[in-house]
Formats: C-alpha cells, structure tokens, sequence
C-alpha cells in the first residue's frame, strides 16, 4: 500500500509540476477567469430582473416555457433509470473490454520494475487499475461543475450530492471486475471466448425481458420502464440494484437502508478482492506483449519530436496498391488521407466511420419518421453532431506529425498540419454525406436545411480536430490520457460557446442564417487553432 | 544456486528456446553469448517469470515465478523504461518500497555516486538521456543486491566511466557470493571477468563451458564463439 500510495502521490506531483511549466496554467487560468466573470455578469443581470420583470411578465417566454419541469416523482424516477443504466453500461463495458484492459495498461517501466519484484501479479494488477481509478476520480472532480445544472434541472440537492458516492462506487466495482475477467482470461485463455457472448447474452436476455414486460401490461415505454427497471424488488439485485439504490435512499433519507446498502457494498468489494487475490495469476506474457509494442511506437514518436503513441492494428489489410498518392509539397499529407481511404474503404466508399453515421442516422430519422412523425431535421442533425464530434476529438495527424519528415519537408509547418486535418476532414465529408442523404430520404426534411446541417457538420468536425490538435500539443506528452482528456473538456467548454450559440439560435428562431454563420465561426476557430498549432511545431513542444 | 532445466519457449510455430538446460553457482560471473536474434533475452524473461514456458528456472529451489524466488532473483532489462512523471530518486524509493526494503538510502546513493547520477536525482524519467536511463535501468536492477541478477545487454549506451563502474559491481557482487548472468554481444568488454560461458544459437545451447576448459583449450572466447556460431561446434561443449 505504501508503495502505491507514494507511486500516486509523487507521480500527481509530478504531472502538476510538468503542466505548470507549460503555459497551459496560463490557458486554464483565463478560463476560470472567463467563468468568474460569466458569473458575476449574470448575478449583475439576475440583479436587475426586479426593474424590468413587469415588461417581462407581459412577453410570454418562449424558451422558458419548453424547458422541461418535472414533479419531484418524475426525477426521482428519471434519476433512477438513468443511474441504472449508467451501472449497467459502465459494469457492463468493463466486463466486454476486461480481456484487454489489464494488458493495455501496462507500461515497460511497470514490466521492468514491478514484474520482477516479489508481488503476487495481481498486486501488480490491482496497483495499476487503481492508479487508473484515483486518475478517473482526479478527473471526474469536474463533474463537481454540474452541480448547479442538475439542481436547476430540479433535482433536490441532497440527491445530486448522493451521486457522488454511488459514483466512486461504481468505479470500484468497474475496476475489480475488469481485474477479475483479466486475470481470469489471460491466465485461462479458454475462458475468453465466453466473456463477450456472456454480455450480449446478458444484454438480451434484459431486452426480451422488457419487451416482454412492455407487451404484457399494455404501457408506453415510459411507463414500462419505470415499472421494469424502477421495480422496488431491482433495488435488491446485488451490486447494480444496490449501487444505483444508494442515491434514492439518501434521498428518501432511509438511513438504515442506506448504512446496509453501503455495508453490502463493502462486504462484495472485501469478497471480490479476496477471490482475486486467490487465483493462480500468470498474464505477464500477455502484457509483456502489448507494452514492448507500446514502447516502440512511444520511442518511434518521441525520438521523432512530437506526438503519442499509436499503434496500428497488425491485422490491417493493404489493398489496391495499384493506386498513385499525387500531390506535391504539403499536399501530399493531404493525398495521401484520400490515398488510404480508397484503398481502404469498403467498395471504395464505406469506411467504418462512415457505416457508423449511416447507422446512427438511418436509425434516429426513423425514430423520428416512424415513431414521432415528425419531419424535423433535428432527428438527423443532432445524433449526427455528437457522433461527429466524439469522433474527432484528440489529435487526428498524429500519424503524420509524428513522423520525422514532418518537420523535414521543406515546407512551413502551419501549411503541413493545414493539409494534414484538410484530409480529415474531406473524409469527414465523405463518411457523411451516404448519412445525410439517407436520413433526409427517410425523414424527408427540408433538402436546404440538412445541406446546411451537413455543412456545420463538417466544420464541427474541422473545428474539434483543430482543438485536439492544440490541445495535444499544448500538454505535455508525459501527463495521462484521463487527465489529457479533463484539461480538453474544461478548455472545450469555453471554445464551443460562440458556434453553440449560433447553432442554439437557428434552433430556436428557426432561421436557417445562423447555421453558416455557426460554420463561419467553427472555420475561423479552427483556421487560428490550425495556425497555432503549426507554430508549437515549429517552435518545439515542450 | 540457479539451476535452469529444459526450458523451451515456442511462439506459434517458431521455436525461441529450444530445451534449454544449466546450472549457475553461487559466485559466479556467466555471460550469455549469441547472434542476433539467438533468443538470448528470451531466455532471461523465461527465467525471470515473464513468459509461459516448458520447463522450470530454480532459484535456491524456488521457482521463479514465486515470491519467494523473486525476493532472490533481480533483472536489468536491455532496454531502459522509466515512469515518465517520477524523478531519478523517486524510482529508487519506489522500488524500495515494492521491494519491501527499509535500508536502501546508503546503497542507492552509492549507486548514484558511482554512476554518477547524483546531480540527476531530481530530473524527471523522461528528461533523463539515453545514457542516463540505463544507468538509472542498472542502479534500480542493483538496489534489491539480489542473489542472482540477470543483465541483458547492460552496457549498451553506458559511457567508458559507467562501463568501468559495472564491470567493478561484477566483481563486487561475485564477492559477495550473487549469480550474475550477463547477455552481450561485446565479447571483449566481458573477456576478463566470466567465469562461465553460455552460447546460444537459434535457441538451441550450443555451449556450456568454464573458463579453465576454454584456457586449456588454448583457445580465445571470442575463437570459440566464430567456431560456434559460423562453423562446427567442437564435440562435448554443448
């Protein structure tokens, strides 16, 4: 313990250390200096309401009124559903990846130090998972900024407050168990077979269950799902039923349930770790494996001045190697996005993003189309949009800015990053538009309106690139992914507020102006991200 | 006592270490000779504990994937890996601790002087230089002072003073009565100090011999690794 404890403690000294030499501290500083005087700005017009609320009492406020206001029984229901399927998501998700997780996050230091000392390798293990635990709970501290907005939502405090231990909980769990199916599966390969057929088996045998439950009683979905996964009798199913129990019974201020849903937790936590601890562990080679690739592709990148690890799937296939890449001078990065992916793609065409939007967007326009009957644009722009920028977060030209004869090109560096993301993003481009035309063809919306939508799509994906482009060259190569991932979303808060409000507009005035004006804001942001970027390049990251 | 017996390491079809077999005194220095790609390394992890394999690696009668013979049985690995957001001093102490050591300041400042990291001990693993990670690499393989210490290729990157010091720590640990096992390819740089000699080939050992069966021999080590690995291997020394 005491090991673990001075590895955590010194190694967050270290990260903190680091990141304050860079002017990122500067950047976060101004943030919360933004959001100090965001603040102060609107306790100064919360202020002045009183003068002006007799004009305002004679406009009916039309935003107002669509926010949604629930009974104090609706968001303790809400609450629920949703901690319950956050529980089953995150239990489940570690279940599915716990084949992986244990070897993917060793490092060579892990394997030259910690393997070769007299520690059981589940010691090992647990060190290194929880050290990933204390990094989620580092981070998930932000979380402590949605405080306000779930009490706004009209959820009590003291529930909102309550999802902080039903949270730490849940991590816990998610972690033992990833530990469990690792040292299970890599010591016993044949087990690993059955990891994932046992989620799907899972995951179905709870979908049929529902439907089943739906067709039976009659109810609409909201109802049946109330009366399925709110059941006071799913309260007692262990660990998922106690977990997702733990904020309704502070709430509902059942203090002795509360002490023995706590005390059960503890107990299964004890018992998990005990029956960890007494299997006959050996999935050193397994990790070996990964983390002496993930050291060469970490030396290949820092030997080549900037970027992060990435590995490349083995199984990769090469195709069409009949085709030229073109281009000349920075271009070439450019060509050669284009390049792989018409040698790539399905049919020259499909790539697995471009599946995945075509999925999502077949899927949520005949929701819309078929369930709702509405014709709305939303139904295909939206899930679009998040998709879209989950995907391009991080930093998209690793690949190439972490080659040596990125900065070699004589070229200016700024030029290069530019044609590097532009291949991005016309795949971007690529992998939306089957998407775009399927769902207006299934929603059948106005053509004009998701054209335009298409058009923010693709400068939303230009602008998040740009952004994690910045980012990952502003923060050290040392500090962990989790914490990377923290620093972006803070500093991505701030970014996106002018295109938000554009976006926000043409939804809610309904005039289709604000949407190229949100891509004229996204193209601006990404252009001077773009620029900085190639000039932290140049001038060297630290 | 180390005592190797009939490891052989097959990945799919390749076989890495064919059915390898050896004992290690106590206070003997043994280098592990053979071409690249010989399966010299793969081996030394069969032995640590770090790969699944036929056969057994016996320290003191332990075998080395316990605690009990790892408590025994130390590693420097060819290549340096650091915890980029721990310091020089702070990866001692750390290992101090998984180790369970409670007097180690002495030893590992000593180990600092002598490879001279000492002005080093607040830089962070990832702002050391090459040369400096791998002396770190051996100062935190010497810490624990096992009973047997696998080196593979521990003089890559050193400069002339910390290949000096090394070779001084040979000698030092021998004394003390540790089994150490060195990996190279530099014959020369190991000429004066083995005791013992391993010659790999394609997995196979091809050797096993003394250095008294070699000096009367009349022959080099270097002569009888080229006779080794590029022509015929004299009958009875595998």
């Amino acid at each position: 313990m005491r090991m673990y404890l001075y590895y955590a403690w010194h190694s967050f000294l270290g990260v903190l250390r680091k990141l304050f030499r860079t002017w990122v501290a500067i950047l976060i500083g101004v943030c919360l200096l933004f959001g100090v005087v965001v603040g102060l700005a609107a306790g100064a017009l919360s202020d002045a309401v009183p003068e002006t609320a007799a004009e305002a009492a004679e406009e009916p406020i039309e935003a107002e009124a669509e926010l949604p206001h629930l009974s104090p029984e609706d968001s303790l229901a809400v609450t629920e559903l949703a901690a319950g399927a956050v529980c089953l998501f995150v239990l489940g998700l570690n279940v599915f990846t716990g084949e992986k997780s244990g070897s993917h996050i060793f490092t060579m230091a892990d394997v030259n130090l910690l393997f070769p000392a007299p520690r059981k390798p589940q010691s090992v293990l647990l060190f290194k998972l929880g050290t990933r635990l204390f990094t989620y709970l580092l981070v998930t501290l932000y979380l402590g900024f949605q405080i306000p907005n779930l009490v706004n939502m009209g959820l009590p405090l003291p529930l909102v407050l309550s999802l902080f231990p039903a949270w730490f909980f849940l991590l816990v769990f998610g972690q033992l168990v990833a530990v469990l199916i690792y040292t299970l599966t890599a010591t016993h390969e044949k087990t690993r077979r059955f990891v994932r057929p046992a989620v799907y088996a899972v995951l179905g045998v709870t979908a049929a269950a529902f439907l089943l439950y739906t067709r039976s009683t009659g109810q609409d979905w909201w109802t049946a799902a109330r009366g399925f996964f709110n059941a006071p009798a799913s309260r007692f199913i262990p660990v998922w039923g106690w977990i997702k129990a733990l904020p309704l019974l502070i709430m509902e201020q059942k203090w002795l349930w509360v002490a023995l849903d706590g005390a059960g937790l503890i107990a299964v936590t004890v018992l998990l770790v005990r029956f960890i601890w007494s299997l006959d562990a050996d999935f050193y080679e397994d990790a070996l494996g990964y983390a002496e690739e993930l050291d060469r592709a970490t030396r290949e990148a820092q030997e080549s001045g900037k970027g992060f690890a990435r590995l490349r799937k083995k199984e990769r296939k090469t195709r069409e190697r009949d085709l030229a890449i073109g281009g000349a001078g920075a271009s070439v990065f450019f060509r050669k996005a284009l390049f792989n992916r018409f040698r790539l793609a399905f049919l020259r065409v499909f790539t697995k993003t471009g599946v995945t939007n075509l999925a999502v967007a077949v899927v949520f326009s005949a929701f819309g189309a078929f369930a709702v009957q509405s014709h709305s644009v939303y139904f295909l722009a939206l899930p679009l949009l998040v998709a879209v920028f989950i995907r391009s977060f991080g930093n998209p030209i690793v690949e190439d800015s972490s080659k040596p004869f990125f900065l070699l090109i004589p070229e200016k560096t700024a030029k290069k990053v530019f044609w590097s993301h532009l291949g991005g993003t016309v795949n971007t481009l690529l992998d939306l538009v089957p998407a775009v035309i399927a769902g207006w063809a299934i929603l059948r919306c106005d053509l004009l309106q998701a054209l335009l939508w298409l058009a923010v799509l693709v400068t939303v994906d230009f602008y998040a690139a740009s952004f994690g482009v910045f980012t990952d060259f502003i923060l050290p190569d040392a500090i962990p992914q989790q914490v990377k991932a923290g620093i972006q979303v803070m500093l991505i808060y701030f970014s996106v507020l002018p295109a938000g409000i554009c976006l926000i507009l043409a939804a809610v005035t309904n005039k289709l102006l604000f949407l190229p004006v949100g891509c004229c804001v996204n193209l601006a942001i990404g252009t001077a991200l773009t620029c900085a970027a190639g000039a932290i390049l140049d001038r060297g990251k630290k | 006592m180390l005592e190797v017996k009939g490891i052989t390491k097959r990945y799919g079809k390749t076989l890495a270490v064919d059915n390898a077999s050896f004992t290690l005194e106590d206070g003997t220095i043994t280098v592990l000779l053979g071409p690249n790609g010989a399966g010299k390394s793969t081996l030394m992890k069969c032995m640590i504990g770090f790969l699944k394999n036929e056969g057994v690696c016996l320290v003191d009668g332990h075998p080395s994937k316990t605690v009990e013979a790892k408590r025994l049985l130390g590693y420097v690995p060819e290549l340096p890996a650091l915890y980029p957001n721990l310091t020089a001093w702070e990866h001692m102490e750390f290992l101090a601790r998984a180790y369970r050591m409670k007097d180690y300041r002495a030893w590992g400042e000593e180990l600092f002087d002598r490879f001279e990291l000492t002005d080093k001990k607040k830089k962070f693993g990832d702002e050391l230089s090459k040369g400096m990670q791998q002396k770190l690499n051996l100062c935190l393989g010497l810490l624990p002072m096992p009973k047997a210490i696998l080196f593979d290729e521990p003089m890559i990157g050193l400069d002339p003073h910390a290949i000096k010091e090394l070779k001084k720590l040979f000698e030092y640990l021998r004394e003390q009565g540790c089994i150490v096992l060195v990996s190279t390819h530099m014959i020369d740089s190991v000429d004066m100090l083995w005791d013992r000699t391993l010659i790999l080939q394609k997995g196979v050992l091809r050797a096993n011999v003394t250095r008294a069966q070699v000096e009367e021999s009349g022959r080099t080590l270097e002569d009888l690794f080229f006779e080794i690995t590029e022509g015929e291997a004299p009958a009875g020394e595998a």
